[in-house]
């Protein structure tokens, strides 16, 4: 087991070091940075009419409509498929190491990434969303945790399945978490925005103060489960995804013979 | 034979539809070892599946008497150069190769001064702190190779570690596998040009189609592939000038124009032939910009052996 964690560790330095360096870490940096620069906008926008924007609504647009799924795609296609892309997967694979321990230290590097990106437009809104408590941030921070394990795990699934996974990976995003996600019938049950939503965003204020009407509408629909449930969900999604990605992951062959 | 450092028994691979490897039986000792054969002939596959990166779809692969996907410890006495260009390009090749180290079990100090001393070897030092992606394909072989060797391994494999370098780095990888080999590491060496390999290898494999076509040592097979000429590929100025230069040598048995600037040249006697050639092109002032191998020879051995019956 420690022999695991030993790996786990080497993979997490690596695959930092490997992704700070990469051109999508300059692109999604440079995507975070316009999201913050339009949520700092949109509350100095809505201040200069006399309408504070709610911190859930700064929150539901910038953070887990599009940053968290979008960044979780890239890096979880960069901890499952870049390594086989390249071919530098041969290096790891025919070394020492467990394979679920390089799997298990990609996987976190991709979910401690997403999470701190997401962060820095999460914090912006909550400074610039008006008088919201602490310990809405902090919930916040949790959902967006908890949203990018699911979601990096989700679309390290769809890595190991198919060689298309950008592909596959971006009609999940603009499809079916977005377009299913707004279904009647309690479809949007079947989405991880709709938990990951509810935990951040139960018992926010949100109501005469806000003044984006879609986004309340949205909230009015999405707001119906309790953090905890959320959280357990969101959990529970990580953990099924999860091992039938690492079950993929072990099994793949590391080398194209001839 | 001593104990194998190699098992293979009854190995069979499959990609889908595709049969890479067919029913090889196989056991590999001590020293070096040639793995010839041609594009496709699945060395590139039999070296995926002793290094543990492939499974086999049915039979026994054994490195050092264990299972080299499930043990994972057997890894560590496995030394593997791939085929490609493959590499982290942002890593110098300091970092390349002592990360590589740490990865196989060495200390972060005792990865840095294996790192120097292997790169030393190589003589790469000057380089060792460019970024990867600035080597020519010479050093990256270079430090491809120092990453394989790094934790001292039992066993190297090096998947076409000649191919497309300088006649200088050539010299030095073969230089230094031979020190290698000297303090007792077995090697195995895999081209797709069995004279590529030289004097370098003690025994050789060859595979052809997915199957193990013979296997012995280095005169046998040659004796075996002498049989039947040896093609060689010239691009030149003036083939026919030069088909008919190569004729009047003894070793020669045929030439063929191919189009304007190739002529190939047939030897039941390429070492002698290797040695003649850069006299007679410098006595008849030809401009010979490549030389190669066509894969006829090993179809002709391959042929020459079912038609046989042996």
């Amino acid at each position: 087991m420690s022999q695991m964690f030993q790996t786990a560790g080497l993979m997490t330095v690596h695959f930092f070091r490997d992704v700070i360096r990469s051109r999508k870490t300059l692109f999604l940096g440079l995507l975070t940075l316009i999201v913050v620069g339009i949520t700092i906008l949109t509350h100095y926008a809505m201040a200069n009419q006399g309408v504070p924007p709610g911190y859930g609504a700064l929150m539901y647009a910038g953070c887990f409509s599009f940053l968290l799924p979008f960044t979780a795609l890239f890096y979880a296609i960069a901890a499952i498929s870049d390594e086989f892309e390249t071919g530098t997967a041969v290096y790891l694979f025919s070394r020492p190491l467990q394979r679920h321990g390089i799997f298990i230290g990609r996987w976190l590097s991709a979910v401690l990434t997403v999470f701190v990106l997401v962060s820095v437009v999460n914090i912006t809104a909550w400074i610039s969303g008006g008088d919201v408590g602490f310990s809405f941030l902090l919930r916040g921070e949790a959902a967006i945790f908890l949203g990018a394990a699911a979601y990096v795990s989700l679309f390290a699934v769809i890595s190991s399945i198919t060689h298309r996974p950008l592909a596959v990976g971006l009609l999940v995003i603009f499809f079916w978490e977005s377009v299913v996600a707004q279904i009647p019938f309690d479809i949007h049950v079947l989405t991880i925005k709709y938990h990951a939503v509810s935990m951040a965003g139960s018992g926010l204020p949100l109501g005469a103060e806000t003044s984006v009407p879609l986004a309340q509408g949205m909230f009015g629909e999405l707001f119906q489960e309790s953090p905890h449930v959320a959280a357990v969900v969101l959990s529970g999604l990580t953990l099924i995804f999860t091992t039938v990605s690492a079950f993929r992951y072990v099994r793949t062959q590391a080398h194209r013979g001839e | 034979m001593n104990e194998p450092i190699i098992e293979l028994k009854r190995v069979t691979k499959r990609y889908k539809s595709v049969l890479a490897l067919n029913d090889v039986s196989l056991e590999i000792g001590p020293g070096i070892t040639g793995l010839i054969g041609p594009n496709a002939a699945g060395k590139t596959t039999f070296l995926g599946l002793v290094t543990g990166l492939l499974k086999p779809s049915t039979g026994l692969v054994r490195v050092l008497g264990r299972d080299p996907i499930a043990d994972t410890p057997v890894r560590g006495q496995i030394g593997f150069c791939p085929d490609g260009e493959a590499v982290w390009d942002w890593m110098d090749g300091f970092t390349f190769v002592s990360w590589l180290g740490i990865c196989s079990g060495l200390g972060k100090k005792e990865a840095r001064q294996r790192t120097e001393k292997a790169l030393e070897e190589l003589e790469m030092t000057e380089a060792a702190y460019r970024p990867v992606r600035e080597y020519s394909k010479g050093m990256r072989q270079k430090v491809k190779l120092a990453q394989s060797m790094i934790h001292n391994p039992r066993l190297l494999i090096l998947d076409e570690p000649l191919n497309g370098v300088d006649p200088l780095s050539r010299h030095q990888i073969t230089t230094q596998l031979r020190k290698l080999a000297a303090e007792d590491t077995a090697i195995i060496v895999s081209s797709h040009v069995l004279h590529e390999l030289g004097d370098l290898v003690d025994e050789v494999v060859l595979l052809l189609r997915g199957r193990l076509l013979a296997s012995g040592s280095v005169s046998s097979i040659r004796d075996l592939m002498d049989e039947h000429p040896h093609t060689v590929r010239f691009t030149c100025d003036d083939p026919r000038r030069l088909g008919s230069t190569l004729l009047k040598e003894a070793s020669v048995v045929s030439s063929e124009i191919r189009s304007d600037d190739i002529v190939d040249i047939r030897t039941r006697a390429p070492v002698e032939l290797y040695s003649r050639l850069p006299e007679v092109i410098a006595s008849g002032q030809f401009d010979v910009t490549e030389m190669a191998n066509p894969d006829a020879n090993l179809e002709a051995v391959f042929r020459y052996l079912v038609e046989g019956g042996k």
